[in-house]
């Protein structure tokens, strides 16, 4: 943790990570048990969050404390959208947002009571601008009420063998059984990440959501990196009091994708920027040595998502 | 190389494909003779097919043997002249040498004949019958063929050069102006890719080149200070901000720049000029950090032994 303040001398950064922040505690349902991965990423990086894991392709470079439980903040989302596009998913759908959706707390797209919106329309706001009052209609929408569509996430994430993960809500809020670990948010993305629609979705840097009462809200994506890092293809970032800065963060540059989730992270737009940086330069390095993939080097790139 | 046809082949084709062009005027009266030739090379296993082939004479008597051209590294020595029967040497320097003797004997309106080569290949033996086809053509022409072609590859050869000259300054393959003898020999070239050792474009290509040790080279061909040009670069790149010169090239100043345009800014506060260069900066320090923690790290597990040799726990 020592790091974190050397660096953020170093670079003059406005930077406020909360040094030694122990993992949060209450294993989820599942937690015990967790079978360690072949080779383990190195922590080379102690300082750029209290919990992180980078992948370049399929290979995990580095990582911090990646099978702690943690809150996952609106990361969560991933997760909401993954089981929305999977379950009888139809974009052009008109959804009513409740008074309970219009009320939602956090980060919000500004819905009202009573509004219809296409359900595509609302899962760009989800996913772009992490509104909450979007996502909340979508789950209420899709499953009747929130908590039968939280039961579908904690049966996905089951079924994909997320053993860290246990989902209170639909959308990130804090609460004292709402966890997952890096690992776990690793392979939600990648499982998201799989499917066009989100990845098409998670690299939009802004959109204009369209209500039936004929109001126009511009949107922008909450992912700094977006437009600014070379290759940056988004994903998500969250942020709760009790999570602190989160994101998952997909890049790709020349065939090689590298795949970052970052929990509580004091810059976590710095840490990003210079984690995916310093990554593709490993695989870069790696693939000049001639090691090429499979020959034992942790920084072996590996061509495109699951490959 | 293999684009360029050898002159000394030429010279060689010259030898066997003229066997009395004499004068290089512009044009000689002459007449058709048709020659034909059959070729042996000792320890081939098959006999060469025989080949036949008309040329131009100079109208009257045989004075010459077949000769090369008078600027080719074949000279025709020692001729001599009894009755109808011409005998010669030929001796050829250059990259295809070779030494000969041939003798021709004439018959009015034919002649036969032989000639012998001895070349690094192996000896080689010719026979020759010619017979006088009679009808009017320019003696000259074969000549003139035959030099056009030479300056068509001198051309070529030139053109090469130049190619290649330019080739080596724009890569800044600097071991082209060395060797002996050098791939490029032109120095108007040389000074040009001195000149660009100095910028920093050329100075970074140089740098690049570790395979052929280009900076080590040109260090010596351009009496290059290295220390000085990359302090005077790394200087003016910072004044003109060069982030592409400074970030790889320039440690020092790319900390002077990063202070001023990274260090204190929201990552999306960073100017959209300095993004990648801030980004970079960014995953220096993060490595930066983590070679210090080690250090420090390193440091404490040495402490920790040394006093555990002391107290003896």
């Amino acid at each position: 943790m020592s790091a974190r303040p050397a660096l953020a001398a170093a670079l003059g950064l406005a930077l406020a990570w909360p040094a030694g922040r122990a993992p949060a505690a209450g294993l989820p349902p599942g937690a015990a048990g967790r079978v360690a991965p072949a080779a383990p990423a190195a922590d080379r990086f102690p300082g750029a969050a209290a919990s992180y894991l980078l992948a370049v392709g399929d290979r995990e470079l580095w990582a911090r404390a990646p099978d702690a439980p943690r809150p996952p903040a609106s990361l969560t989302k991933i997760m909401t959208a993954l089981v929305l596009l999977e379950t009888g998913w139809s974009p052009a759908e008109q959804v009513t947002v409740s008074r309970r959706a219009a009320g939602a707390t956090g980060t919000r797209a500004g819905l009202r009571a009573g509004e219809r919106v296409e359900a595509g329309a609302l899962l760009g706001a989800t996913l772009v601008a992490s509104a909450n009052d979007a996502c909340l209609a979508l789950a209420e929408h899709a499953a009747g009420d929130e908590a039968a569509f939280v039961g579908r996430m904690n049966a996905r994430a089951a079924a994909l063998g997320l053993s860290a993960t246990h989902f209170e809500n639909a959308c990130g809020h804090d609460g004292p059984g709402h966890r997952s670990s890096a690992r776990d948010l690793l392979r939600l993305a990648r499982a998201a990440l799989a499917l066009p629609e989100i990845r098409r979705l998670a690299a939009l840097e802004q959109l204009t959501l369209a209500t039936s009462r004929g109001r126009a809200i511009p949107l922008r994506t909450t992912n700094a990196l977006l437009g600014r890092l070379a290759g940056a293809a988004g994903l998500k970032s969250g942020f709760t009091p009790a999570a602190g800065r989160c994101l998952v963060a997909v890049a790709e540059r020349g065939g090689v994708e590298v795949l970052l989730v970052l929990l509580d992270a004091g810059d976590r737009w710095w840490a990003a920027a210079g984690l995916i940086e310093a990554a593709f330069r490993e695989a870069g390095a790696a693939a000049r040595r001639g090691a090429g993939a499979g020959s034992g080097s942790a920084a072996a790139p590996q061509a495109g998502p699951g490959g | 190389m293999s684009r360029f046809v050898d002159p000394t082949i030429l010279a060689l084709a010259a030898l066997l494909l003229a066997p009395a062009a004499a004068s290089a005027a512009e044009t000689e009266p002459g007449e058709e003779w048709e020659q034909t030739t059959q070729m042996e090379m000792k320890g081939l296993p098959f006999a060469m097919p025989a080949t036949t082939w008309k040329f131009c004479k100079p109208l009257g008597d045989w004075n010459d043997p077949p000769a090369a051209r008078k600027d080719s590294d074949c000279k025709t020595t020692e001729v001599k002249r009894d009755g109808n029967t011409m005998r010669w040497k030929v001796v050829c320097t250059g990259k295809e040498k070779m030494e000969g003797e041939g003798e021709m004997t004439f018959a009015g309106q034919s002649y036969t004949g032989s000639m012998q080569m001895h070349m690094a290949q192996g000896d080689m033996s010719m026979k020759m019958s010619g017979k006088r086809l009679g009808k009017p053509c320019d003696a000259a022409k074969v000549k003139r063929d035959v030099a056009a072609l030479q300056q068509k590859a001198e051309q070529q050869q030139q053109q090469g050069q130049a190619l290649t000259c330019q080739n080596a300054v724009d890569t800044m393959a600097a071991a082209a102006f060395t060797g002996e003898p050098p791939l490029c020999r032109d120095a108007v070239k040389r000074d040009e890719l001195c000149a660009r050792a100095r910028t920093p474009a050329g100075f970074a290509q140089l740098k690049q080149r570790t395979y052929d040790n280009a900076l080590e080279v040109a260090t010596r061909l351009c009496k290059l200070d290295v220390k000085r040009i990359e302090a005077g670069l790394c200087d003016d790149a910072l004044k003109a901000k060069d982030v592409g010169y400074l970030g790889p090239h320039c440690p020092e100043q790319s900390k002077v720049l990063a202070k001023a345009e990274c260090a204190g800014r929201s990552y999306s506060g960073v100017t959209a000029g300095y993004r990648d260069f801030c980004t970079k900066y960014a995953a220096d320090e993060l490595v930066k950090e983590e070679a210090k923690q080690k250090g420090k790290d390193a440091a404490a597990e040495k402490g920790k032994k040394l006093l555990k040799g002391v107290l003896g726990f």
